[in-house]
């Protein structure tokens, strides 16, 4: 992720900004935007999802993929 | 009244600096807090029915009606006090400044707390642990009234944009070699972000120097203490690789832009 991306969470949203883009997500993808951090891979990310929330890999694993296909066009994130 | 400030009352009127009707007289800042010392300032908050008309030595501007508050200055036992005598107006106009009305409704209602605002922070801030010398009541009032305000939220925000903006800079700065420039805005950044968390914690105050006292005030689980005083007196940076230590500083920002919640 950028280092000057802007990060705001509200009750029930978070909001990422980084240029003139703000992408708004549901406040429940901060915990993966978080995890966000240039080494983990998408695997991992849900992988964490599952560890903490004890929810199904699979269905980490798309949602992970959801929140990182919404940022990359907005160069929040990037796949390498 | 503490036995500590019995005589305030009566030393302000022996001197003529006490006004006739007043709604509440308080003292608060730093000695009221318990952090006081020998070369602190007394702040006693004086509150009139009507603007005060008295001989003020000084006056703060403030984004109110009237638009300044005069400040009486005297000096009792080599204890500097600073008067300062709001009108109930300019107080009921503040809390509405300050009301989740105005933060819902003003996207860019976090500005109002940010430099311009800073005589009404202060003031605002210092309400929770102000010591009433006369009207109690009215004081308890105004109390639960900021309490159950967004002024947590309105500082918080404030305290982000700030963040943000010199991250942004830090971040510039960076990307154009410019590593001394980059330090300094990083290091900016740094005390605005811990502002946010504390504010975000209910320490809305903004004064540097009392940013260690009042994060030890804080219950939160994003830094330690020990964690931001290493990054506060930079005691890791090498001036071999300036550029880790704004990384380091960029990604503490970050941890806390995502922690509070506006």
């Amino acid at each position: 992720m950028p280092m000057d991306l802007r990060i705001r969470r509200t009750k029930d949203k978070l909001l990422l900004m980084y240029g003139e883009s703000l992408v708004e997500l549901s406040d429940s993808a901060a915990f993966i935007v978080r995890e966000f951090d240039g080494r983990r891979t998408l695997s991992d990310v849900a992988q964490r999802l599952v560890d903490t929330y004890g929810i199904d890999f699979d269905e980490a694993l798309v949602d992970v993929t959801d929140v990182a296909e919404a940022l990359v066009p907005h160069a929040m994130v990037e796949f390498v | 009244m503490t036995a500590e400030f019995e005589n305030c009352l009566s030393e302000l009127e022996r001197r003529g600096l006490l006004p006739g009707e007043h709604r509440a007289v308080y003292v608060s800042g730093s000695i009221a807090r318990g952090w006081g010392n020998e070369t602190s300032d007394l702040d006693i908050y004086v509150i009139t029915p009507e603007p005060w008309t008295g001989d003020g030595e000084a006056s703060a501007p403030v984004a109110l009606e009237p638009n300044s508050v005069p400040i009486g200055i005297t000096h009792v036992n080599k204890v500097r006090w600073d008067i300062e005598y709001w009108s109930e107006g300019q107080v009921e106009q503040l809390v509405r400044k300050v009301s989740w009305a105005s933060f819902d409704s003003n996207p860019k209602a976090a500005d109002l707390m940010t430099s311009p605002m800073q005589h009404e922070l202060n003031f605002l801030e210092r309400l929770p642990y102000a010591v009433p010398l006369a009207g109690e009541e009215w004081l308890l009032a105004r109390r639960e009234e900021v309490a159950s305000s967004a002024l947590r939220s309105l500082a918080t925000s404030a305290q982000l944009n700030l963040a943000d903006a010199y991250l942004e800079d830090a971040v510039g700065q960076l990307k154009a070699s410019d590593l001394e420039s980059s330090v300094l805005s990083a290091k900016m950044a740094f005390g605005h972000s811990v502002d946010a968390l504390l504010a975000y914690n209910g320490e809305v105050g903004r004064s540097w120097k009392w940013r260690a006292r009042r994060f030890r005030e804080v219950e939160q689980e994003v830094l330690t203490f020990e964690q931001y005083w290493a990054l506060e007196t930079m005691r890791d940076f090498d001036p071999e690789s300036p550029a880790r230590w704004v990384e380091e500083v960029v990604q503490v920002c970050r941890s806390i832009s995502f922690e509070v919640v506006l």
